[in-house]
This record gives C-alpha cells, structure tokens and sequence, in this order.
C-alpha cells in the first residue's frame, strides 16, 4: 500500500500552487499528483517520498489534510497495457474511486496508483493475478 | 389629493389623540396586570402598578419587554386573552430554532385589517385599487396582513403570494393590476423580469408599490419606480406588534406615520435604555394599546431609527419614523425572512467535527439575496474523495437552509482561511448595498 497526502484547495488562482510551494521549499519531493476538483473546491492529491515529513509541513502551514492508503502498480509502457490491468479490477469487480500515474516513468513500465473502495480484499484479489504491486517508492 | 381611511383618527388633533392614547394605555396596563401572569410578575418586581400611569410620560414606569421574553414564555405564555378567544397566530423564526408567536384576538385582526387599510389609502390606493398581494401567505405576517387591509379598504385583492414570477407578471397585465405588495428585492427583480417574459412596461398599469419587510434605501425607490413606473412606498410592520401597516409613508414621503392610536413609539438608547426625544437615533419601542391578544408593553424591536416631530402636509397627526437604519442585535433580514447567525451555527455544528470557524456572507445578486457560508473543515472531515465532501457539502446544506427557511450555499475553505479575531468573531459579512 501506498500513502497519499490529500489537502483541501479552494477553485481560485493560486490554491494548488501554495502546498506544492511549502513541500518544495522544506525539500520534500512530490512523484505523483492529481486534482479532484468541482465547481467550488478542489483536492490535491500527492506522493511524496517523505509523507511523514510532508504532513506535518502541510499542517503547520494551514492545510486541511487527509492521508489516505492507495494500490501502487506497475504498468507495462505500451498499447494495450493499462487495459489489461483495468481487465482484472473488472473481472474482480474491484471499484475504483479514481487512479493517476506517476510523474516520470522510465522505460517501458510505468507506476499507477489506484483508490479503490474496499483496499485489503482488493489486493488480496490483485495477488491472484500477474500483476506487480509496489509496496515503497 | 390625499386619501384617508379613518380621516377622523388619522388626522385627530394631537392633544385629543394624547387623550385617547392615554385613556388606552391605563385601560391595557390594567387589563394586562389582571390578565397575564408575565405582565404582573415584572411590574411587581419593578414595583409598578396600573394605578400609577396618571398621564402618558409614566410610560417610562413599565418595564421593557423583549424577544428574548417571547421566547421564554413560548407558545403562549405571553397572551393576554383566554386561549379561546385567540383566534389566530403568526409566527417568525427565533434565535434558537424557536418560533417567535404572535396571537390575534377577533379584536386584534380588525385593528390589524385598518391600520393595513389606512396603509393602502395613505399610498393612494381607493376602492377601486386592483391589488396584487406578493407577499408570502402564511405564517409570515405579510401576505394576510396586506390582504386583510386590501378586503377592508375594499379593493380588488388578489392573493397572489410569493414567487412564480411568470405568473405574476401575467396577472399584471391581464388582471389590470393597480397595486403591488411585496419586498422591495422582489419588486426589483419583477422589473427585471418583464423584459425576459416578453413585455414591455407599458403593458402594464401599475400606479403604487407598497414595500417592506426588509430594509431598503432611497436608491432602491429610485430605481423601482423607474423600472416599474410606479411611486414606490415604504411600509414597516413587525409579527410582534401586529405585522405590516405598524407605519406607513403618505404621498409626502417624508417619513412613515406611525398609527398611534394603536401603536406608542418611543425612541431609546439600546445601551442606557434611557428614553431620547424627537430627532435622536436609537432604538425604536412600541406598546401597543388597543391589542387584546398579545399586546406588548414596551417592547424593544432591535430598529434602529429616529421619530420627527414635524408635521405633515397630508394632514395626518401621526409621528413619522425614518427609514430603518440598522439593527441593535445581529438579525439580518433575508428576502423578508428573519435570520439569527446562531440559527445557523447551530444548524452547521449538526454534524460532528466541524469547525468552529465559519463566516457567513450575504450578498445581493440581481436583486435577490443570496447566503453564502464559508465553513472551515478539520482533517477529520476532509476526504481525498469527491463525493464524500460533496455528501458533507449537501447534508450542511440542507440542515441549514431547513433551520432558516433560505436556501444556503456551503463553500468550503482551508484551515486559516478565516481571520481570527481576539475579541468577538466576524461571523457576518453582508455585502449588499442597500
């Protein structure tokens, strides 16, 4: 399992910039990043390599922040190569919430990380299956 | 020419209205003294008996009434009448989720019908009127009270209630209406509507506009009577006392006569308490002294305004009363309806872990009131899931706009986002400009 700092983001100029700002400034390094976002507020979903470090400087600078326990699997780089993981979370009838990718892959595989609803039965049935979990970045 | 309901009252030389307004007020104090137990609790304890108002300046004698007192002693505590003569009661929301209650005597409903009616008269309005009542009907004051007055004056009175503006912009037209009832916000937006629904204002023939129930300003007259071709007037009235038609502007619009025959203005300081002449700012006070249901003694309406002595060129006797200015506790009124900021805060704290730190925001978007609430959430509550504080968005959402009757709109904010103030908090940032 993989864990992801999640902070609350208003819908105006300038609110994804601020924790990305505070994390960069303390040295801490964001791998992967998505924004959930709705008319009104937005949230900024993140993977540090130092959540730990991460949390409490997001905290301290103000942020609502949410930690929340992700899959982490590794994705064959070519065509045809997410659908054969998304087959498996299909055939499992595993319901994803949302999944984003990795800022930098190398080569021919790529990470993704999965938000699912139930996560320990959900990786219990990926483990039948060919399919690499990541367990640390 | 000026046109009167009661020329007799309405225009009573001030030294035989003194007379009468003294002779009511000895006769209440008695009659509430024998009949309700609240009334002689608190003279008792001021020391106060009903023998002791020998001429109108011992009103000051009698100890204050407040909302907080209807609050107390609610449903009925505060009814001077026996429960079965009270024939109906209106109602408007309290601080704490509470209705604040007002009961009508068969008595107080036909005082109420011609201080409305004398309202309707002193804006022009005849028997031959054709009045359109868009004033919410129901426990409102609004709607029945303007209805009532528009059947006693005689007029044609069409009880259309709040909303479905299409509806009334039709009726407008086919009905021939004369006279439009309703919160000046509303008529606004009325105006503004005529264009969308595909008229044109000289389909219309609107002569008078009675508004009220809410604050509003000289602007706001101008701007009505130039969009809807009509002499707009303000109107003042609160549940408590009777509802609307308390005080009423004449064509000289130089103020609203208070009719007081049935309503004793006074002005006060709201911190001293002390009473302030004629022209002095402060709290407005009314004793009402021909009710029979629930009269009021003193009781404190949190308006903020002055009285002129000067007297009028339309021959009324009445003081005027300015425009109301302000408020003297936090109520803020929302498209007619009363709202308490503790009424939401106690509606917001419904759900577990919310923050304390929240700002309401009132605005005006094209002529229509609009809340905002921007609230503060703990990590607790914050999800990295959309739906889930969407869910926690619209269960706020709508335990708020059912504790206040007023759709709200929840946003949102990070810790922090609101400032944090060493003594009270700003809980209400009210951007309309009135």
């Amino acid at each position: 399992m993989i864990k992801q700092i999640s902070v609350l983001i208003e819908n105006k100029p300038g609110h994804a910039y601020k924790p990305i700002k505070v994390l960069g400034e303390a040295g801490v390094d964001v791998c992967a990043i998505s924004v959930g976002d709705t008319v009104d507020f937005g949230i900024l979903r993140m993977i540090t390599r130092d959540n730990e470090n991460a949390v409490n400087i997001l905290k301290k600078a103000g942020f609502t922040v949410n930690l929340a326990d992700l899959i982490g699997i590794v994705v064959e780089d070519h065509p045809g190569g997410l659908a054969n993981l998304l087959a498996v979370f299909e055939k499992e009838a595993i319901n994803i919430e949302y999944f984003y990718s990795f800022i930098q892959s190398k080569g021919e595989e790529a990470v993704m990380f999965f938000k699912v609803e139930n996560i320990a039965p959900a990786i219990e049935k990926l483990k039948k299956y060919n399919v690499r979990l990541v367990e640390e970045l | 020419m000026t046109h009167y309901y009661e020329k007799e009252f309405e225009t009573m030389p001030r030294a035989i209205l003194e007379i009468l307004q003294l002779e009511r007020l000895q006769t209440l104090v008695g009659y509430v003294y024998e009949k309700c137990n609240f009334y002689r609790k608190k003279m008792d304890e001021a020391g106060v008996k009903p023998a002791d108002i020998k001429r109108l300046s011992d009103l000051k004698k009698l100890p204050f009434t407040t909302k907080q007192d209807l609050r107390d002693n609610y449903p009925y505590g505060m009814f001077s009448a026996p429960m079965s003569d009270i024939v109906r009661v209106h109602a408007s929301s309290g601080t704490t989720g509470k209705l604040t209650v007002a009961g009508y005597t068969q008595n107080d409903i036909d005082i109420w019908s011609t201080v409305m009616a004398r309202s309707l008269a002193a804006g022009g309005c005849s028997r031959s009127s054709i009045i359109n009542v868009a004033y919410g009907y129901g426990l409102f004051t609004g709607g029945l009270g303007a209805h009532y007055g528009s059947e006693r004056l005689g007029a044609l009175t069409i009880p259309a209630s709040s909303g479905n503006t299409k509806r009334q912009l039709q009726m407008f037209k086919d009905f021939k209406v004369t006279t439009l009832c309703c919160t000046p916000s509303y008529a606004l937006y009325l105006a503004d509507e005529i264009k969308n629904e595909g008229y044109d204002i000289s389909d219309f023939n609107l002569e008078q506009g009675l508004f009220g129930a809410e604050p509003w300003s000289e602007e706001m007259r101008q701007q009505i009577q130039d969009k809807l071709k009509l002499k707009a007037y303000n109107i003042y009235g609160l549940s408590e006392i009777i509802g609307p038609g308390v005080s009423m502007e004449c064509e000289h619009q130089c103020g609203s006569h208070i009719w007081e025959d049935h309503f004793l203005p006074e002005i006060i300081n709201p911190e001293t308490l002390e009473p302030l002449g004629y022209g002095k700012q402060g709290e407005l006070v009314f004793t009402t002294i021909s009710k029979t249901g629930m009269p009021l003694i003193r009781y404190r309406t949190r308006d903020l305004c002055s009285l002129i002595d000067e007297p009028c060129k339309c021959g009324r006797t009445h003081v005027c009363m300015t425009r109301i200015i302000g408020r003297s506790d936090d109520m803020l009124i929302i498209g007619g309806v009363n709202v308490f900021p503790s009424q939401i805060e106690s509606a917001l704290f419904t759900v577990k872990d919310i923050e304390p730190h929240y700002q309401i925001i009132v605005d005006r978007v094209n002529n229509l009131d609009k809340i905002e609430i921007q609230v503060e959430i703990k990590d607790e509550l914050f999800s990295d899931e959309v739906k889930d504080l969407q869910n926690l968005k619209s269960q706020l959402e709508k335990n708020v706009s059912s504790a206040i009757s007023i759709s709200v709109k929840i946003h949102f904010v990070s810790r922090g986002t609101i400032e944090r103030s060493q003594g009270k908090a700003v809980r209400v940032i009210d951007k309309r400009r009135i």
